[in-house]
């Protein structure tokens, strides 16, 4: 049967039997376990105080195990085994509390008044981190409505609808203004539907306005309509959704996004790249451990020119000295150079080798026309245009290009908003205060992995731009490959399902509750169920994503806070 | 049965149980597991359960046996005439004082003597539906009866009384309470259960 | 104190020596008897003789007289197509006691009616006579013991009389334990002559009914046809002479019967020589006192002889007497082991006054008395730390 808020009688899910802070609570339950899942939001309600809490488990268990071990209903006649069953069988619930929240006694009731008195405004009544545990025997029931609403918000703008609680379908929003404060992450295995909470999110931030975002979409993914592999449903393109909002950068001139056009180009200037940009890519080129030595000697001898210079020196090339009549090398040759910057001729001549695949990178030339990348900062800074930038790749779909495309452009952005909030700080009256930026990197363990989460610039933001206004948003397949420094620092964590041991501990680092946490995210449906957990949601749930579809987007302009549609209850009933 | 039958007297008792006495002529009437009642002096009404009838042996019963064959009419006589001595063994379940039922022991035993009578319908449904069930306590503590089977006789007459009467969930409500009060106790639930289980309220 | 062990082994020890030195002389004297009684079986004539005329020599003479059926008479018991009714009587009595805190007697007559071998249930009843107060204290005719026993018999005997008057089935039998002749002779009460008188009157209506009254006697320990053959053997001694020298003595009738009778044969019916025969005899020649010898055993076992006691009207109807010995068979039979009539038992234990029961009667009377005024002492010292050992 489907739940009916409306109509349904108050009857209890258990009563707490035990627990501990530490350990989450146990609570017995008094309905048949069908109708209670894992991940269910419930109340329990203990005297002056409600507590707010997850479902993490539910175990079976018997008073005695020799009433589990042995099938009484083969010796006693139905409705005797029914009785003895329902005494001695039993289901637990463990319940992982988060908030807790005084309510004070019955407004009817006589003691009402005199805590009135002491409680003369809500103030110091809002829902708060649990600091004790509800008393034995308190009931636990499944959340309403108006809980939802007053842990999770009503569904606005801001409070953006995520997805609805599995058992009553009541929407769940995530706060957007609380999202974009903390770097946050995406996680799920591939096919979980990753990809649609991107999207989701993406176009909820978008629609909000209150941040910048960019996206740094390696797979083209997300400017454009698509067609979903699984359902060959359109699935609408932020661009096509956003026409005005959104800038859609292809990278390399002439590039072309799914037969479109771009809104502009981006091509880098030989002069932007740094000899760090190249150290970052050592495992990708497969580097010497000479090469930050040879970096340096460019560096040098050339300035910001040295990648035009080094891509111009020819490698390998010799001629006769005209005196010796000896073979030496030519004067445009790696090892001339080398010689004369005291370099080690073999380790400069190998670099040059590697450094041919980007020479060849026809995104990178030496005097772009315009500077796209100063474009791309100039459309995220203006709070007035509104506008966010979805950086297509391409064709340019490689690990190289990904690396160093993306590392560029962020370092660009970090130098960016710290002058600028640098600038808000000292003068506020001169300054106007940075928008804030969210920046989002698919594929995130390649930038963010304990290896080059020191050499990039994500790092350093996930941990402390927070107060320079720019955070990431990090989708991924394997959280457990990104430095778990950086998971640590993520506020808001949305997850659909992982198979994966490692990367379940490592979407649940820095939590409280992990182990209770583990088994939910494990038995998460492989499909448009995901878990929010993290300082940006008050309490983890699971929530039946939000599907993405024309649907969405109607709800999205409507400005009408989300309901169940006939469509969805007949997708539950028949579905 | 229309009216309280007295079934026999009293031959000792304590304050938990008692034994009656009654003639063997007079043993079709109470049954194992049926409620009795035995009213003091002072209007104090004392009920019980019948545990245990036991049909005692004298020196004639025993030299009869010694006969090639017993013949009719001496069968006749000793089940008819004869005082032959049955005991009938009562579990105290509870009392009745100015009306109010208690499923407590009752204040003092009855007397030597005092008549014993058995219960009808109204007086065992007004006592196993006061209360919760209280006067289970005293059948489960008496680890020397034979319980389950003494339960599954009271419960089954109990049973058909409500069930006439209209209250039939005091067969489930009285299963549900001896769940409660014996589900730590494997062995000797799963035997009182399999018991009730054989009860027919049809 | 304890009984002196000690003291009775020496005693036991001395008794047995001195029985297996007389047993010898038993021996010799029981086969003695066994001849007598071979060789006298058929001199009916002559036997009856020697004892006429040991009467006239000695009024208190008692012994058996044979009627027509030979001395070593051995009667199988007869083939019964349907067993006749039976109402046996016994009585139990209180006497009465000064330790008592009141004194009181009380005759309790037990009477059984069975009707053998149907499905029938036998019927029970009591009758229950209380004497008190001015009941006992008659100067005239003090209840004694003696007293009390008499009206025991005699109240057994008119229940029967009563009931049987009731009813038509014949034969009929009604069964006491012990003789019919009154032995008790408490010849000093005037009561007496009264109450021998009454008892005679009833067992005359019982006999003109047509209605057997029948003793059982178990266990018996008469020597009566022993006495007869003492005489027939000392026919040349004076009656008195031989009385008093008792060449037999020891010798028990039921030893010599346990020779000769198969199980549930009986005897020959004699009649009985004494001096209270011949008051019943006086008064009905229909009553004189006879009896039989009875082998209640059954099959392989031991015989087990009872003497039955019947009036010489019965005696003279084989019928009747073939009809009482077929039914003491069967009520012996049901008995298994241990026989003994079985309706008999059952009178004994509806008659029997048990302990509890004279306590209540003792407790009724005290408060019919207290209600009425009257004083009610305190049982005495002794009877109270008698009971409360």
């Amino acid at each position: 049967m489907t739940y009916n808020p409306e109509n349904a009688p108050e009857k209890p899910l258990g009563y707490v039997v035990g627990g501990s802070l530490k350990d989450s609570l146990s609570v017995r339950l008094t309905v048949p376990p069908q109708e209670v899942k894992e991940g269910s939001f419930v109340v329990i309600e203990s005297g002056d105080w409600r507590f707010y809490g997850t479902v993490t488990d539910l175990q079976l268990g018997s008073t005695n195990p020799r009433f589990a071990d042995e099938q009484s209903e083969n010796r006693l006649p139905p409705q005797v085994a029914r009785l003895l069953h329902g005494q001695t069988l039993f289901t637990n619930l463990q319940v992982l509390p988060a908030l807790m929240q005084e309510v004070g006694p019955d407004p009817a009731s006589p003691e009402y008044d005199h805590w009135r008195s002491q409680h003369p405004d809500d103030s110091g009544l809002q829902p708060q981190p649990v600091k004790t545990v509800p008393a034995h025997h308190a009931l636990v029931r499944g959340a309403r409505a108006e809980d939802v609403a007053n842990i999770f918000g009503e569904p606005s703008p801001r409070n953006f609808v995520i997805g609805y609680t599995r058992e009553q379908n009541l929407p769940i929003p995530l706060d957007l203004e609380k999202f974009v404060q903390r770097s946050s992450g995406i996680f799920g295995a591939t096919g979980t539907g990753k990809s649609f909470l991107t999207r989701l999110l993406l176009a909820g931030l978008i629609e909000y306005n209150k941040a910048a975002t960019l996206v740094f979409d390696m797979h083209n993914e997300y400017a454009y309509d698509d067609i979903a592999s699984d359902t060959k449903e359109v699935v609408p393109g932020l661009k096509t959704r956003f026409p005005g909002r959104v800038r859609v950068v292809g990278l390399g001139a002439g590039a072309s996004i799914r037969g479109q056009s771009p809104d502009f180009t981006l091509t880098l200037a030989e002069s932007d790249i740094l000899p760090e940009d190249i150290e970052m890519l050592t495992r990708e080129l497969n580097l010497r451990e000479t090469t930050p030595a040879t970096l340096e000697a460019l560096w040098q001898s050339f300035g910001r020119n040295w990648f035009s210079e080094f891509k111009k020196m020819r490698n390998g090339a010799m001629e006769e000295d005209p005196e010796t009549g000896k073979k030496v090398p030519a004067a445009d040759s790696v090892a001339f150079w080398a010689n004369h910057a005291g370099v080690n001729v073999m380790a400069a001549e190998g670099l040059h080798q590697k450094l041919t695949r980007l020479f060849n990178k026809p995104y990178i030339v030496p005097n772009p026309p315009q500077d796209s990348l100063a474009e791309i900062i100039k459309l995220l800074v203006d709070k007035d245009q509104n506008k966010h930038v979805i950086l297509s790749f391409g064709d340019h779909e490689t690990d190289l290009d990904y690396l160093l495309v993306t590392n560029l452009i962020t370092r660009r952005i970090r130098e960016e908003w710290e002058k600028r909030t640098n600038a808000y700080r000292s003068h506020p009256q001169n300054n106007p205060e940075p928008r804030p930026l969210v920046v989002v990197i698919e594929e995130a363990h390649k930038l963010l992995n304990r290896e080059m989460a020191a050499q990039t610039a994500f790092a350093a933001i996930a941990r402390e731009m927070r107060k320079y206004y720019v955070t990431l948003l990090i989708v991924d397949q394997r959280p457990s490959q990104i430095y778990d420094e950086v998971m640590s620092q993520l506020g808001t964590r949305v997850s659909a399902w992982l198979g994966d041991e490692a990367d379940i501990s490592a979407v649940l680092s820095g939590l409280a509750g992990r182990d209770a946490l583990r088994g939910m995210l494990a038995r998460l449906q492989p499909k448009e169920e995901a878990l929010l957990l993290g300082w940006g949601v008050s309490l983890p749930i699971v929530v039946r994503s939000r599907r993405y579809d024309l649907r969405f987007f109607e709800e999205l302009r409507g400005a009408q806070p989300p309901s169940r549609s006939a469509d969805d209850a007949i997708r539950e009933l028949f579905g | 049965m229309t009216a309280s039958l007295q079934i026999g007297r009293l031959l000792r008792s304590t304050t938990s149980d008692c034994v009656i006495g009654c003639r063997a002529s007079e043993l079709n009437v109470p049954v194992f597991g049926g409620m009795v009642r035995i009213p003091l002096a002072d209007g104090t009404q004392i009920y019980g359960l019948i545990h245990n009838i036991q049909i005692e042996d004298d020196g004639l019963i025993r030299q009869l046996i010694t006969s090639d064959n017993v013949s009719e009419d001496v069968l006749l006589d000793n089940r008819n005439n004869r005082n032959v001595p049955v005991e009938i063994g009562v579990i105290f379940v509870g009392y009745a004082q100015n009306g109010r039922i208690s499923h407590l022991l009752p204040p003092r035993p009855p007397l030597s003597l005092d008549e014993i009578f058995t219960c009808m319908p109204p007086e065992v449904i007004a006592f196993t539906g006061s209360g919760r069930f209280g006067y289970l306590r005293h059948i489960l503590r008496a680890e020397d009866l034979p319980q389950a089977e003494l339960l599954a006789a009271h419960i089954q007459q109990a049973g058909q009384m409500h069930h006439a009467h209209g209250s039939p969930g005091w067969v489930e409500a009285v299963t549900r309470e001896l769940v409660t009060l014996l589900r730590d106790d494997y062995d000797r639930l799963m035997s009182v259960l399999s018991a009730i289980g054989d009860v027919n309220l049809s | 104190m304890p009984v002196n062990y000690l003291q009775v082994q020496g005693q036991i020890l001395d008794k047995c020596q001195q029985a297996r030195q007389n047993q010898q002389v038993y021996r010799q004297r029981l086969e003695q008897a066994l001849k007598l009684l071979e060789r006298f079986a058929g001199e009916l004539d002559t036997l009856r003789a020697v004892v006429e005329n040991a009467r006239m020599a000695d009024s208190t003479l008692r012994c058996a007289v044979p009627l027509n059926e030979e001395l070593n008479t051995a009667r199988d018991a007869p083939v019964m197509g349907e067993m006749p009714l039976l109402l046996a009587a016994d009585g139990s009595q209180v006497n009465p006691n000064r330790h008592d805190a009141v004194e009181f007697a009380v005759i309790n007559t037990g009477l059984f009616r069975i009707q053998p071998g149907t499905a029938h249930t036998p019927r029970e009843e009591t009758q229950t006579q209380l004497y008190l107060l001015e009941d006992l204290h008659n100067p005239d005719a003090p209840l004694t013991e003696e007293v009390v026993a008499l009206r025991r018999d005699l109240t057994e005997r008119r229940l029967l009389a009563e009931r049987a008057a009731a009813e038509s089935a014949r034969p009929l039998i009604t069964l006491t334990d012990g003789p019919l002749e009154l032995f008790r002779e408490p010849r000093d009460n005037p009561q007496y002559d009264q109450l021998l008188r009454d008892y005679l009157n009833i067992l005359q209506k019982t006999n003109r009914h047509g209605v057997v009254s029948a003793g059982y006697v178990d266990k018996p320990r008469s020597d009566l046809v022993v006495r007869l053959l003492e005489l027939a053997g000392e026919q040349n001694s004076a009656a008195q002479e031989t009385a008093r020298r008792r060449p037999l003595a020891g010798v028990l009738d039921r030893v010599i019967f346990a020779r000769l009778l198969g199980a549930g044969q009986r005897s020959a019916v004699f009649a009985i020589q004494s001096g209270m025969a011949e008051r019943f005899a006086d008064y009905d020649p229909a009553l004189q006192p006879c009896f039989f010898y009875l082998n209640v055993s059954a099959g392989s076992s031991e015989p087990y002889l009872a003497r039955v006691e019947i009036p010489l009207q019965t005696a003279q109807n084989s019928d009747l007497l073939d009809a009482l010995h077929a039914a003491l068979l069967q009520q012996c039979r049901q008995m298994g082991s241990k026989p003994y009539p079985y309706a008999l038992h059952r009178a004994h234990e509806i008659a029997l006054i048990s302990r509890l029961e004279k306590e209540q009667i003792e407790t009724m009377i005290a408060r019919a008395m207290r209600a009425m005024g009257l004083e009610v002492e305190d049982k005495s010292f002794k009877q109270y730390h008698k009971e409360n050992r």
